[in-house]
């Protein structure tokens, strides 16, 4: 089924000389960055390098200044996004995971994974479903990939923070977007679950396009295949993990020049551990 | 389009649907009969109380139920605070105070229910000197087309303000404070158009309702508004039961995830905002109904605010709690006007501040905490060994994804922290 795509690489996503100026500030300054289908990349970067604003960008939270974002369903004419409002573009294939889990926490678990499950956005439609709602056979099995299965009928709002985590993913995968957007997965999770979730999102770069964001060194190098470090708004260097964690100018963006050589030594194993 | 691509260990496979628990089915099934019950109680005043005094006082009550459902719909469930309600409510008690206040001039004449030139003027009308009935008053002595009005003119001025506001993303307390100027507007020009609108008096001595024929006073009208509230309640149980409903809460909870998921809120808020206003216009058309006069403080800020009191007592985002609400405020309300008029403002506003800081979830909130902890407190053994042990639960999987060759033998390994929380809150019985 890869076959195809891997002779002729298809973009899904091209985000061309976008710039998104807060103030005198520019969090993204003329950033150039694609994708092709399938792919799964991970964004780093320090601080304020523009990676949430990047997914903003991609999700029409935010509108650049400048520049445009292109994005390419399956079997559709690629078209130009960055105009189009939120839900539109979600609409047509884009998801996304924020920072923090953002679910819904006054509704159960099941019904977080049911509102999220692709089936039309109308006010209608929506009206019309009244005792289907149950009826999602896939969700269940969503519930059983993510270990929530016991707890369908919790609420949200008391699940523990990984099990959030996880129910966010969850619902990615329920909305079964073409490009997904991962933002800090994982999060104040305990090594074994960032690894489960590792996982989870490895299983799921299989049919979706990926792109992750995370500090995370251990996790980022459990599932990236590319990376791409971003730095003050623009792309710094793109590789495999090695590649970028040799790379003279990621270890400078990293390090800072003038440190006495045990900040350097510090910053090291905190930042790129 | 594409299952999940992780293979889904052997043990689970053939339980595919997570059962609800059983005892939540069976709270389920007791819910239902105990709101039968509580709807069923409704009614029982329309039985018992016989005083002239009372009984009009409970229709009254009833219809002021369905104006904090309405509220209850947008605040409760949905999240958005207008503190402008009132404007729904008037439309719709004014539309039908016309009606009677026509039907009445025209009994007094001697003259038949019928829009005309000749028709009988309103008391209101011929003091101010106007020729005749306005031609976009007289069609309305037709009850039902006032009773259709009642309904639709909300609905349509709520869906027009709802699409403005909500598609220019405005929420929150710019929200309630945009509600707020419009119904204070439209208050000041009732007020102004004494001619039109019986001005700060507003219409009294209203005719009697009259439908098919048949007179509703007293009982009869309890029982009329009274069931038009259950019908409404019905609905709007039915509705947030409904994935639409389950998107409002989604909304109030999280509208930024809610749009990320591609659905478009500003449709869903203006949806509901243009049903509540249609319910507040048909409470404001039974208000009226029942009270017999008709005024622009239906169309005051302190009206909208205290709607929103009533709700928050009684319990937002809770259907029961907003009737439970409406009629143990209008109560008091009523008792305290008799003894201590001037006080009665205070009271409200010192009860909205002790909702707010004792019983954040109202009156019925309240109660079911207390049933909780009493339910814990008593039995507490006796839940616990209805459930299964914990040992049958760890097939169910609780852990994201091995790759298939785990087998449905499941290797006994110390259970992570995150289950042994889970098993403890099963064992607690919640």
């Amino acid at each position: 089924m890869g076959f195809q795509s891997k002779i002729v690489p298809e973009e899904i996503l091209r985000v061309e000389d976008v710039t998104v100026k807060f103030g005198g500030f520019k969090a993204l300054d003329c950033l150039n960055f694609r994708m092709e289908r399938g792919e799964l990349r991970v964004v780093i970067g320090p601080n304020g390098a523009g990676k949430t604003t990047l997914l903003d960008v991609i999700t029409g939270k935010l509108r650049p200044n400048d520049g445009r974002v292109i994005f390419q369903a399956h079997d559709q004419a690629p078209r130009e996004i960055n105009f189009l409002s939120e839900e539109h573009i979600a609409r047509l294939g884009v998801g996304r995971k924020f920072q923090t889990p953002n679910v819904f926490k006054s509704s159960t678990v099941l019904d977080n994974l049911t509102l999220a499950a692709r089936s039309p956005r109308g006010v209608w439609s929506t009206l019309a479903g009244v005792f289907s709602r149950n009826g999602h056979h896939r969700v269940h099995d969503i519930l059983q990939t993510i270990g929530l299965t016991a707890k369908a009928y919790r609420l949200a709002g008391v699940l523990a923070h990984g099990e959030k985590q996880w129910l966010e993913l969850g619902m990615l995968m329920a909305q079964d977007p073409e490009l997904l957007l991962v933002d800090e997965p994982v999060a104040g999770m305990t090594p074994k679950e960032s690894e489960r979730t590792g996982e989870l999102l490895l299983s799921m770069a299989r049919k979706h396009t990926l792109l992750v964001i995370d500090h995370d060194m251990t996790f980022v190098r459990q599932i990236a295949r590319t990376v791409t470090v971003l730095h003050e708004g623009k792309t710094l260097c793109q590789g495999t993990v090695q590649e970028v964690q040799r790379d003279p100018k990621v270890i400078q963006v990293y390090l800072g020049q003038d440190r006495q050589d045990h900040a350097v030594h510090q910053a090291a194993t905190s930042g790129l551990r | 389009m594409t299952e999940p691509a992780v293979a889904v260990p052997v043990a689970s496979m053939n339980s595919h649907a997570p059962a609800a628990p059983s005892s939540s089915r069976r709270f389920t099934i007791l819910g239902l009969l105990l709101l039968v019950l509580f709807l069923a109680s409704l009614y029982v005043p329309g039985f018992t109380v016989k005083s002239r005094y009372w009984l009009p006082l409970f229709s009254k009550y009833m219809a002021l139920a369905l104006f904090a459902l309405s509220v209850d719909l947008i605040w409760g469930y949905t999240g958005l605070l207008s503190l402008g309600q009132g404007l729904y409510f008037g439309l719709g008690a004014y539309a039908v105070g016309y009606s009677l206040k026509l039907q009445q001039a025209a009994h007094a004449a001697g003259k038949p229910l019928l829009a005309g030139p000749d028709m009988a003027m309103p008391d209101f009308m011929d003091y101010c000197r106007l020729p005749g009935v306005p031609a976009w008053i007289a069609p309305l002595i037709n009850i039902w087309l006032a009773l259709g009005l009642a309904v639709l003119l909300p609905l349509v001025v709520a869906t027009i303000f709802g699409l403005v506001t909500f598609r220019l993303r405005i929420k929150g307390v710019f929200f309630a404070l945009i509600t707020q100027a419009l119904v204070l507007a439209v208050y000041t020009l009732v007020v102004n158009q004494q001619p039109y609108t019986g001005g700060v008096v507003g219409m009294t001595y209203l005719a009697k309702l009259e439908l098919f024929g048949h007179k509703f006073v007293m009982a009869d009208m309890y029982f009329l508004v009274t069931t038009v509230l259950v019908i409404c309640f019905v609905g709007c149980a039915i509705l947030v039961h409904t994935k639409f409903g389950k998107i409002l809460t989604a909304i109030r909870d999280n509208e930024n995830r809610v749009l990320a998921l591609g659905y478009n809120t500003a449709m869903y808020k203006t949806f509901i905002f243009a049903i509540s206003g249609a319910l507040a216009g048909l409470a404001g058309a039974l208000f009226v109904s029942a009270y017999g006069t008709t005024g622009p403080d239906s169309l005051g800020i302190a009206w909208s605010i205290e709607v929103v009191v009533w709700v928050a007592a009684g319990g937002r985002g809770t259907l029961v709690g907003a009737i439970l609400g409406a009629v143990l405020v209008g109560l008091a309300n009523t008792y305290f006007n008799d003894k201590y008029s001037e006080a009665w403002p205070v009271i409200l506003g010192s009860l909205f501040i002790g909702v707010v800081l004792f019983l954040p979830e109202g009156i019925l909130g309240g109660l079911r905490s207390l049933g909780k902890r009493l339910l814990r407190i008593l039995p507490q053994a006796a839940p616990a060994l209805e459930k299964p042990a914990p040992t049958p639960r760890k097939e169910v999987n609780s852990t994201p994804p091995r790759s298939s060759s785990t087998s449905d033998e499941t290797h006994p390994e110390p259970p992570q922290p995150h289950e042994v929380k889970a098993i403890i809150s099963d064992l607690k019985g919640t």
